[in-house]
């Protein structure tokens, strides 16, 4: 970002290349439909561009980058007026509702046909399981896997004490397992 | 350390977050309790298991919006600095060069004019016409020929300024030799290149010296909105002040206009002859380097309304018609050219729509090689595309 901030073009582009997928999961994740969750993703980038000449290298950028991304997530839920989160499958799995089966498959990382049908299952299993959580665990969750921030920065970005975001964590952890082991997968 | 305790560490523990010495403790405690060293286990498979759950991603074409976004940023940016540079500098340029000019002018006693159009006082003249004996030495020793030396000094020395006419001929016929010995070499260098020391005063020498050609050419066109005869009314009164370099070059007032024009030039380079060409060479050559640059960049200009249609083509899902758009455009745009990745983006998007997997997957591999940026993106789709449930 430094780089970017001093007129280096080209930096902007890896920029948008390392954080394109986990920005863009966790937008999906929060606001549940493609449209929105594309709509925020660009209005976060042209934020982070116009932004730029006022970045400060001493902060790093991902946490930078996702608390522009879950406020205009927040604001985009409010101007829709509700905090949609969406019904498990639509929800939580944008793949399958792109009509997309292959995405259980690459979950599993198996194309071997009977493991493939286990994987498909058992990302089905994981999705239903994600969308379960509630909204605060679920955000956290995905924050931490995909986003590479620490706790602090998760803290810093939900603005909730760090304490509350590992015990949020812990509990997204305990429900995904509990829930894995109903659909018979036991962790 | 008890079980409670430890659980409270597991996150911090699984996330690699917990400091050296509380991460050895709670190990110790994991040694000896095998309750806890399970449900960590069972934390950290779970844990395991969302870190596979795939990332979605945006469309190309939002990531497409945002990278054409920055570029336009960037080029904004860029235009508005230039723009304000310019209106800094540019006020400031010319304060600069009108400063120097007066300054110049009441240092070398090159400003007549006031003095000129003063009411006659007697104490003035000498002051203007002191420098006059000054440029006497310096003309025989100047690079022409005796004979033409002569003759330009002829109108120097006596009091009442020679006719217009002869004035003209004699400098119109002095012009050449000097360009003759030292072509390239501007006018005033020459003079300088042949002239032997002078023993006159400091003041003498100054007043000699011709002004360097910027200085001359902007005190031409400080004259410029002035009249032509305005300017040479001006002259025979002063006359002194002129001849060094009115030697060098015909003066300004009494050239026609477009002898003015094309005598301007002549300052800092060659001679009238050469230099009758400039400004119409510099417009023809302005004019065929715009139209050469608008040749040139036709194909830059087409290419981005190609993908503009692609875009929208495989918006709209017409898949063949964006499929075209893009190849076209790649036709245009050459390895490297920042637009690329875009045209591979949206032909390998467009091919599969058309169920065309082997042309997209050959177009996601060089968009791959390509583009670091999109290598990610790329690999992913062909590992999608190259799965066993595509068939």
């Amino acid at each position: 970002m430094s780089r970017y901030a001093a007129g280096e073009e080209a930096a902007f582009e890896i920029l948008l290349s390392r954080y394109t997928r986990p920005l863009y999961s966790f937008l999906r994740r929060y606001l549940g439909r493609a449209d929105r969750a594309e709509d925020v993703f660009q209005d976060v980038f042209y934020e982070v561009i116009r932004g730029r000449k006022s970045y400060r290298p001493r902060h790093r950028f991902a946490p930078w980058l996702f608390r522009i991304g879950r406020n205009r997530a927040v604001d985009r839920l409010r101007r829709n007026g509700l905090r949609e989160m969406e019904s498990l499958d639509r929800a939580a799995n944008p793949r399958e509702e792109d009509g997309d089966p292959r995405v259980t498959a690459i979950a599993a990382g198996d194309p071997d046909p009977e493991t493939l049908v286990q994987g498909r299952e058992l990302g089905k299993a994981l999705e239903g399981a994600l969308a379960a959580l509630p909204p605060d665990q679920r955000e956290v969750l995905w924050l931490k896997e995909k986003s590479g921030l620490s706790l602090a920065e998760i803290a810093e970005i939900t603005g909730v004490p760090e304490n509350t975001v590992k015990s949020r964590l812990r509990y997204a952890l305990e429900k995904m397992r509990a829930a894995l082991a109903e659909q018979g997968f036991e962790p | 350390m008890n079980c409670r305790r430890a659980e409270d560490m597991f996150i911090e523990y699984l996330y690699g977050e917990l400091e050296p010495e509380q991460a050895a403790s709670l190990r110790a405690h994991l040694d000896e309790c095998p309750a806890c060293r399970t449900r960590l286990a069972e934390l950290a498979r779970v844990r395991q298991l969302v870190a596979q759950v795939p990332d979605a991603e945006p469309s190309p074409m939002a990531i497409n919006r945002v990278i054409a976004h920055a570029r336009e940023e960037q080029e904004r940016s860029r235009s508005i600095w230039g723009f304000r540079w310019v209106k800094v500098l540019a006020p400031l340029c010319v304060a600069v060069v009108i400063g120097g000019l007066v300054a110049y002018q009441f240092r070398a006693g090159l400003a007549p004019r006031p003095i000129v159009y003063a009411p006659a006082k007697e104490e003035q003249r000498p002051a203007v016409q002191e420098p006059l004996p000054a440029p006497e030495p310096e003309k025989k020793s100047s690079p022409l020929t005796a004979r033409d030396a002569g003759k330009l000094s002829a109108p120097a020395a006596p009091r009442p300024a020679p006719p217009r006419v002869a004035l003209r001929e004699k400098e119109e016929r002095a012009a050449p030799p000097p360009a003759a010995e030292h072509p390239g070499v501007f006018s005033a260098d020459q003079e300088r290149l042949k002239k032997p020391p002078t023993a006159e005063g400091e003041r003498v020498s100054i007043a000699s010296l011709p002004p360097p050609p910027t200085v001359e050419t902007a005190v031409r066109e400080a004259a410029a909105p002035q009249s032509a005869a305005d300017s040479a009314s001006s002259r025979p009164a002063s006359p002194e002040a002129s001849p060094p370099i009115r030697g060098e070059a015909p003066p300004a007032a009494l050239l026609s206009a477009p002898q003015r024009e094309l005598g301007r030039p002549a300052v800092g380079t060659a001679r009238a002859p050469v230099a009758a060409a400039p400004p119409q060479a510099k417009a023809a050559a302005r004019e065929e380097a715009m139209t050469s640059s608008a040749a040139g960049n036709k194909p830059e200009a087409s290419a981005p309304s190609l993908l503009n249609s692609g875009d929208r083509a495989l918006e709209a899902g017409r898949h063949a018609e964006a499929g075209e758009a893009f190849s076209q455009a790649l036709k245009l745009l050459l390895p490297g050219h920042p637009d690329r990745p875009h045209a591979l983006l949206g032909l390998a998007r467009a091919q599969e729509g058309q169920k065309d997997r082997s042309g997209a997957l050959q177009t996601y591999g060089e968009l791959a090689k390509e583009s670091p940026t999109y290598r990610d993106l790329a690999e992913a789709k062909m590992h999608e595309l190259s799965g066993p449930e595509v068939k």
